[in-house]
């Protein structure tokens, strides 16, 4: 009897600790949840992530995404002004900011375990019941074209616009200029659904207690007939020229990205990733890979040889790797890497909920998968993602 | 059976309830180590996971002036990535590696001098340098791979990363629980054999971004705040002085920097105090301890320097910096003032925004931010504020002190009180809550006041703190005596190219001979007025003499 009391004393606080694995559901009107409940949580956090399909943003208004959310911004949320919504958001400490990616929108709430209720009702409102003031048009219009130019000043910024570093289309002056007041109304309308939606929660509560708190909030949100989607203009990319930036004070360069591609299993896509980062002759071009997952890498050119020259050696390495091959040894340091990457995911409760997510919408890859990988099927993938076609290139000039 | 569940779950029960009235400092388990360095373990059974930092007192402001940016490289040479040839186990290879090094660290300071020597002296001989280091350059390369998978750290799945801040050089890694005997032992390595590799790479990317910053602002204005302290010195002035830092003087400053006494060591995730205590004890434990290196002493700089002013034409877009010199973070003011950042900042729905943004129009974004750059010796209470289209700055200048005397005077309103507490109770739980930044937390806490504690110590002190004790410390330190304002206005660069070249060739000349860059920029502005006085040409001829002044910049 004392044994097991003091095993099961000794055990507590690894259960306090210990990573539940989320779990999985669905409310009537096609939200999809994830709820982490780890009872050692004094934060509840949440991320709502609302999917952007390629044919959202009609060709030739690049800038409605940008502007529609601003408008969002400064808009009601329900019966509350934009004053008053930050103001109770303040109040209550509660932080709620937004990112952008070309394939989502996500909202992220953190507050205290307390504050579930008013936090969760507050998110709703800014999405279920966004009200656009049109006075707000013109001034939210340029604000939204400084905000470009400003950013297309900085070496960073330029070269993200150039190889589309993940980002959803940048405004431009002209599509920025042919929006209205109906066209941000439409859009809203068409991509906050609960059908494009999944929130994830983590924190003190149970998964009855989430259904109810969801339920309350986000429970009368619903999904109107969809739209017929617009066809996506097709991305610049096969065979595109490499876009030039100036960017002062910066060394002669070429900049290469490729996005994962489309299709591509979680499982593959993260040993591609893994096994060229170990690549010895891919490191002297290696570049941290984008937030959206691109792969980025560098080329200086030879003093005196002009930019031209840099891109040609890259793409003749590029094609000497495919040709090399994917070895077991390689595929199995890129799999023990994996396998730590996944590990340390634990340590940061915002990549928790967002792994949580790609669980959900079957983006995450899985030990039983990558386990199975083959060589074979890392060399196919490889030929798919550093394909000529799938590469985009920008020169950068001082 | 029923009641023997329930008697076996009620130790449970409680335990939960416990561990969710965080914060707690008990929670943080300490222990000195055989060489004296200082143990801080919080355990998080369950986690697969580790989060380490170690934590070493300093910091660019303990920097001898003749090593500027020595803790910037230590940060990206020593620390960063854990490369087999720097933190492997002495053999062969790591003797033939650190001789090519010396040879290297002989050739660049040999290449450096002769590029010193006016044209035609050393023109030859540094293009026989030239080739003999890059053949050099490709033997040293040839030891390493340099491949991201190579570091030992990043074929666990883990990663390292270091920075150097004005009171500490904090250095980061990750890895799974399984890593943790390969990280002490690497750790121990890395310290004992202080190899650096990639020093003479780290050094050119660190004048490089010296070279391209993109926001000098913020610097120019603590140097004009903190005239002859440590915490005013702009590295971008001193990029003569890291070129000529070489490798050996880095080892040997690194001995005294890294050394045990200086260390606090921070542990947070899966990892028990029983299991990491004798694998620390025999390895980072078993470091020597050099003899006490003499403490730098800081010029005792009064707070109340005066009202002190600045013009400079930098960056793109207008910009107004003011900063108040304020006490350190162990002085009882600090807290008061951490209170007032809040009152006043906040993104949204800070004093600062309600009146300057949202009422007045007069800007787009005010920033504020505290401790600039380390809170330690007593640094900055920093407000950036980005004017709105058709105001200027000294009309933004006088709204903000406008405001800031409003603050002294009227009482705070108790939703805005609540408003701070509530931002400040959550950044604390979210320090609390994250590995990572649990562990930085207790490092800057030790750097900056010498205890820990004190990062669990401030939220309670907050408890206690009234809307009367904030507004008193605020009338004390957001003072004219305490304040360095700089007007930043957009560059000349964009109108006339040769305006753009005779302000940098002035600056690097000012650069040389004033320290003060509040002095400096008034010297630059008044030379650039006198040169606009000349016929073009006759300023083309008056420019090429000055630039002859400066030495040759290494491309």
């Amino acid at each position: 009897m004392r044994t097991a009391l003091a095993a099961l004393l000794a055990l507590a606080p690894a259960l306090l600790h210990a990573q539940a694995p989320a779990r999985h559901f669905t409310l009537p009107d096609g939200l999809r949840l994830s709820l982490r409940e780890d009872p050692a949580r004094t934060l509840f956090r949440v991320h709502l992530r609302v999917a952007l399909h390629p044919g959202d943003i009609p060709p030739g208004q690049e800038g409605l995404l940008q502007l529609a959310l601003r408008m969002m911004d400064r808009g009601q949320a329900g019966h509350l002004g934009p004053t008053a919504f930050d103001r109770l958001l303040d109040e209550g400490g509660i932080q709620l900011t937004r990112h952008l990616s070309a394939r989502a929108i996500t909202w992220e709430l953190v507050c205290r375990n307390r504050d579930q209720d008013r936090a969760l009702g507050l998110l709703a409102d800014r999405i279920l019941r966004p009200v656009l003031d049109p006075e707000a048009l013109e001034t939210e219009r340029l604000a939204c074209w400084q905000a470009e130019t400003q950013a297309l000043a900085t070496p960073h910024g330029a070269l993200e616009r150039a190889l589309r570093l993940g980002g959803p289309p940048a405004p431009t002056e002209l599509g920025l200029g042919r929006l209205s007041f109906a066209n941000l109304e439409t859009f809203l309308g068409r991509i906050l659904r609960p059908d494009r939606a999944v929130l994830a929660l983590e924190g003190d509560l149970g998964l009855e207690q989430a259904k109810a708190l969801v339920l309350l909030s986000f429970g009368t949100w619903t999904a109107p007939p969809a739209t017929p989607q617009i066809a996506p203009s097709a991305p610049p990319g096969a065979g595109s020229p490499p876009a030039n930036r100036h960017v002062p004070g910066m060394v002669p360069r070429v900049e290469a990205a490729a996005p994962p591609p489309a299709g591509l299993a979680p499982a593959l896509r993260d040993l591609a990733r893994l096994w060229l980062a170990g690549c010895p002759p891919l490191a002297p071009y290696w570049l941290p890979p984008a937030p959206g997952g691109s792969l980025r890498l560098r080329a200086n050119p030879p003093a005196g040889s002009p930019a031209s020259a840099a891109q040609t050696a890259l793409q003749a390495q590029l094609a000497q790797i495919l040709a090399a091959g994917v070895t077991t040894a390689g595929l199995d340091q890129a799999k023990a890497a994996w396998a730590g990457t996944r590990q340390l995911r634990t340590l940061h409760p915002e990549a928790q909920l967002d792994a949580d997510i790609r669980d959900l919408l079957g983006d995450d890859a899985q030990p039983e998968a990558v386990a199975a990988v083959t060589p074979d099927q890392l060399q196919a993938a490889l030929r798919q993602w550093l394909a000529p076609s799938n590469l985009r290139w920008a020169r950068v000039t001082p | 059976m029923r009641a023997f569940a329930a008697f076996l779950a009620l130790p449970l029960l409680t335990l939960l309830p416990l561990r969710a009235q965080l914060p707690s400092a008990s929670e943080v388990q300490e222990r000195r180590l055989p060489n004296g360095i200082r143990l801080l373990v919080v355990e998080r059974p369950g986690l697969p996971a580790f989060h380490a930092t170690l934590a070493f007192r300093g910091g660019w402001a303990e920097e001898p002036a003749s090593l500027p940016g020595a803790t910037e490289l230590l940060a990206h040479a020593l620390y960063g990535a854990a490369w087999p040839e720097d933190v492997g186990e002495p053999g062969p290879g790591a003797q033939a590696l650190d001789a090519l090094l010396k040879q290297e660290d002989g050739l660049t300071e040999s290449l450096r001098l002769a590029r010193l020597v006016p044209d035609g002296g050393g023109g030859a001989q540094a293009t026989e340098l030239e080739a003999s280091l890059q053949t050099l350059q490709a033997r040293v390369a040839a030891l390493r791979d340099s491949a991201p998978l190579a570091d030992l750290y990043a074929r666990l799945g883990g990663h390292q990363s270091a920075s150097a801040e004005a009171d500490a050089l904090l250095v980061d890694t990750e890895l799974p629980v399984s890593g943790f005997d390969l990280w002490c032992r690497t750790e121990t390595t890395r310290l004992e054999r202080l190899e650096m590799s990639r020093f003479f790479e780290a050094r050119t990317a660190l004048l490089d971004r010296l070279r391209t910053r993109q926001d000098p602002g913020p610097a120019l204005l603590r140097g004009a705040a903190f005239p002859g302290h440590p915490y005013g010195r702009n590295l971008a002035d001193h990029r003569a002085g890291i070129e000529a830092l070489r490798w050996s003087d880095l080892r040997d400053y690194a001995q005294r920097a890294c050394s045990p006494e200086r260390l606090t060591l921070i542990l947070v995730g899966g990892v028990s105090l029983d299991t990491a205590l004798p694998l620390l004890s025999k390895t980072l434990g078993a470091l020597p301890t050099p003899a006490l290196r003499e403490e730098p002493i800081f010029p005792d700089l009064p707070k109340d320097l005066g009202d002190r002013q600045i013009q400079a034409t930098l960056g793109a877009a207008p910009r107004l910096l003011v900063g108040w010199r304020i006490p350190p973070r162990n002085q009882p003011d600090h807290l008061a003032l951490a209170m007032a950042a809040r009152l006043l900042g906040g993104e949204r729905t800070g004093r600062l925004t309600l009146q300057l943004v949202d009422r007045k129009r007069l800007a787009q974004r005010v920033v504020v931010r505290l401790d600039q750059p380390g809170g330690r010796h007593g640094g900055l209470l920093t407000v950036e504020v980005q004017p709105a289209e058709g105001h200027s700055l000294p009309e933004l200048e006088a709204a903000l002190h406008s405001e800031i005397l409003r603050f002294q005077q009227e009482a705070i309103a108790p939703e805005a009180w609540q408003r701070a507490l509530a931002e400040l109770e959550l950044d604390h739980l979210q320090a609390e809550d994250a590995p990572g930044r649990l562990a930085r937390a207790l490092g800057l806490a030790w750097t900056e006041t010498g205890d820990w504690h004190a990062f669990y110590t401030e939220p309670q002190r907050l408890e206690q703190l009234t809307p009367e004790a904030v507004q008193a410390a605020v009338q004390t330190w957001l003072t004219p005596s305490h304040r360095t304002t700089a007007l930043i206005e957009p560059a000349l660069q964009a109108q006339d190219p040769l305006d753009a070249e005779t302000v940098r060739t002035l600056r690097a000349l000012a650069a040389r001979r004033v320290e003060d860059p509040g002095q400096r920029e008034r010297l630059v502005a008044e030379g650039l007025q006198q040169l606009r006085m000349l016929p073009p040409e006759e300023r083309r001829r008056t420019l090429k003499l000055l630039l002859a002044q400066l030495p040759p910049e290494r491309p």
